[in-house]
């Protein structure tokens, strides 16, 4: 009965969307509203949907194909077949769609391709494939991107499916590229949602860290904090609340905030994070019993936050920082000495603490066990080198082409019609320009 | 002590494409992805594998005992982890389980070379998971002494670039006093 109604209506919406196409309309805002007003109509037959998509044209029709796919994979009523093979065969047939449609078209539907990919990765995950839509977001991304120096839409979402399917490896090969440019659409009518920006450098500044590759993870929570909002998000507190024990563990400070970052940041962000703020203090005055008391004062948080895990870390680094602060005094030391001065419970845990900044490069160093001493001398880095010779030419090299990117991106501001606009309008045209040069540095 | 080190990273990337794009892998290959990972000391990596392993082949023995030697090494527990290298393995994964205690040798002997001015032959043999006799065995191939129960290792220097490297020695010198001329006129 359902579908002797289904069928007459889903009917009038193929020719209507074909009529759309047809119409030649430079602007298709017509059919977007239309969509827009159908998609009740849609849900409601969610079933007979893939008939609608074999009348639809993939090149003629691609909007009104993606609004389908859209509805299709954030599906709730599945009929007779499965979960798990409703969602992963809508999502082939979006994968489908992804690789039949020109690159041109993708991009100009970017948002909402973001949409269905956001609700697809949904679905994925809750029938338990979230790996499934790495592929597919992995082959969107190729195409919507120029250069791929481009952040699209899409990065932050396949950092969460990376994420979803514990599987980080194929994002760090996303998240080592630098990217240079929002977007990658030309139109400078276009404006790059600031929230794919955010998410993709919070994500990725959480893959960093659970990669433990720490000081890419401080940059990327960094940039994440320069986001410009109009409202302070929950990402940026958490941004925030990690970038302080990031930059703990690693650097044994936290850096003061990017010079860009919005003012409401530091207003905002410092009272609803207490118990991170707190730690800081803790762990500048050496003292572990301090910054262990502070820690299991404000437990409930950080677990809460999910958080325990690197606040245990900072407890192990503030060990390796008082070790540290001793070899800038010392030539040699006797072991027990340094276990005691330090408070570290056993000598061989000294040891093990020893051993891993030797490792890290972080100090230079050679334990005595006959002696019960350790030495330490002075780095005896050999800069003759070969390998020296191809860092600092690796280096220039990067340097070189950074610039070149940077000249590029000079260029195309000056000749965007919208900030030759605001130049015009203002008269401290000049201080924008400087105030946005930290832009350039992501 | 020397040997040819494995390059695994092919195979390693053939089966992380593989798992993406199918979905899972099987229970050998698997098995294969984890030790790759630990012979490459990618202890990142195989922790994240070992989360996303289906349950049901997380079950497997052989699985488990890998999976036992990565938890071992990721928190330093030498001692546990050749214990557990140096148990029965299948015919199939007897080389990889040689390969990885060798990597784990070579990097442990380099890391005590570097730390050590001097170090207890007991630790050492714990550190390096073998007994007394191989322990001096090792000791003497790599030239280094024992003396009252102490060894005194060498330094291992980092291999010096051949006479087959200063071509290209010469052409970075080059291409570096371009760019400074560059600079500077």
């Amino acid at each position: 009965m359902e579908n002797a109604i289904a069928v007459p209506l889903l009917d009038q919406f193929v020719l209507s969307v074909r009529n759309h196409s047809t119409s030649k309309q430079i602007d298709n805002r017509d059919l977007v509203d239309y969509l827009a007003k159908q998609t009740e109509t849609l849900q409601s037959y969610v079933s007979n949907l893939d008939s609608v998509l074999e009348a639809l044209d993939v090149h003629q029709n691609a909007l009104a194909v993606l609004t389908v796919l859209g509805i299709k994979t954030s599906a709730q009523q599945l009929g007779d077949i499965s979960a798990v093979q409703y969602h992963t065969v809508t999502a082939t047939q979006i994968h489908d769609f992804v690789i039949s449609v020109s690159d041109r078209q993708l991009r100009d539907m970017a948002d909402l391709l973001y949409n269905v990919m956001k609700s697809m990765l949904k679905s994925l995950g809750s029938v338990g494939k979230p790996m499934f839509a790495i592929p597919i977001l992995k082959n969107a991304i190729f195409k919507l991107q120029d250069k791929p120096y481009q952040l699209t839409q899409l990065h932050c979402l396949f950092c969460q499916a990376c994420l979803m399917s514990n599987n980080l490896k194929p994002a760090i090969n996303l998240l080592d590229q630098n990217i240079y440019v929002l977007g990658s659409n030309d139109d400078p009518g276009i404006i790059f949602d600031s929230k794919f920006f955010l998410h993709y450098y919070y994500l990725g500044g959480v893959i960093y860290t659970a990669m433990k590759n720490y000081s890419k993870a401080i940059s990327f929570f960094e940039i994440a904090l320069s986001t410009l909002l109009p409202v302070m998000s929950q990402v940026m507190i958490e941004s925030y609340k990690k970038f302080v024990l990031v930059s703990i563990i690693h650097l044994g400070i936290v850096p003061a905030l990017p010079k860009l970052s919005p003012p409401l940041v530091e207003r905002v962000l410092k009272p609803v994070c207490q118990a991170y703020l707190d730690i800081i203090p803790a762990y500048q005055n050496g003292d572990p019993a301090d910054l262990q008391s502070i820690i299991t004062k404000h437990n409930d948080v950080y677990q809460r936050d999910k958080n325990t895990g690197l606040v245990k870390q900072v407890l192990k680094a503030l060990y390796r920082k008082n070790i540290l602060k001793l070899t800038n005094t010392f030539l040699n030391l006797s072991i027990s000495d340094l276990t005691q001065k330090v408070n570290i419970p056993s000598i061989t845990e000294t040891e093990e603490h020893l051993m891993a900044l030797i490792e890290a490069g972080e100090i230079h160093a050679k334990i005595n066990p006959k002696d019960g001493t350790i030495i330490f001398n002075d780095p005896s880095k050999k800069f003759e080198d070969s390998n020296v010779l191809k860092q600092i030419l690796d280096k220039v090299t990067n340097k070189i082409s950074f610039s070149n990117t940077l000249r590029l991106l000079d260029e195309a501001i000056s000749i965007n019609p919208l900030f030759i606009k605001k130049i015009s309008c203002e008269d401290e045209g000049l201080s924008l320009g400087q105030g946005s040069s930290k832009t350039y540095q992501v | 002590m020397i040997s040819e080190p494995l390059d695994v990273s092919f195979v390693i990337e053939e089966l992380e494409n593989e798992e993406i794009q199918e979905g899972s892998l099987t229970d050998a290959k698997y098995i294969k992805l984890f030790s790759a990972y630990i012979y490459t000391n990618e202890l990142c990596a195989a922790k994240f594998l070992w989360r996303r392993i289906p349950e049901s082949i997380k079950t497997n023995p052989d699985l488990q005992k890998i999976w036992s030697i990565g938890n071992a090494l990721w928190t330093k527990h030498y001692t546990q982890a050749f214990a557990l290298i140096d148990c029965q393995w299948s015919d199939v994964l007897e080389p990889i389980m040689v390969a990885i205690k060798r990597r784990i040798q070579q990097d442990t002997l380099k890391l005590i070379s570097m730390h050590y001015e001097n170090i207890q032959l007991d630790k050492f043999q714990t550190l390096m998971g073998v007994d007394k006799e191989q322990a001096e065995r090792i000791i003497e191939s790599e030239g280094w002494t024992c003396t009252d129960g102490y060894v005194v290792p060498i330094a291992i220097n980092e291999p010096e670039i051949g006479l087959s490297g200063s071509q290209e020695i010469l052409d970075r010198l080059v291409t570096l006093s371009s760019f400074t001329s560059y600079i500077e006129n």
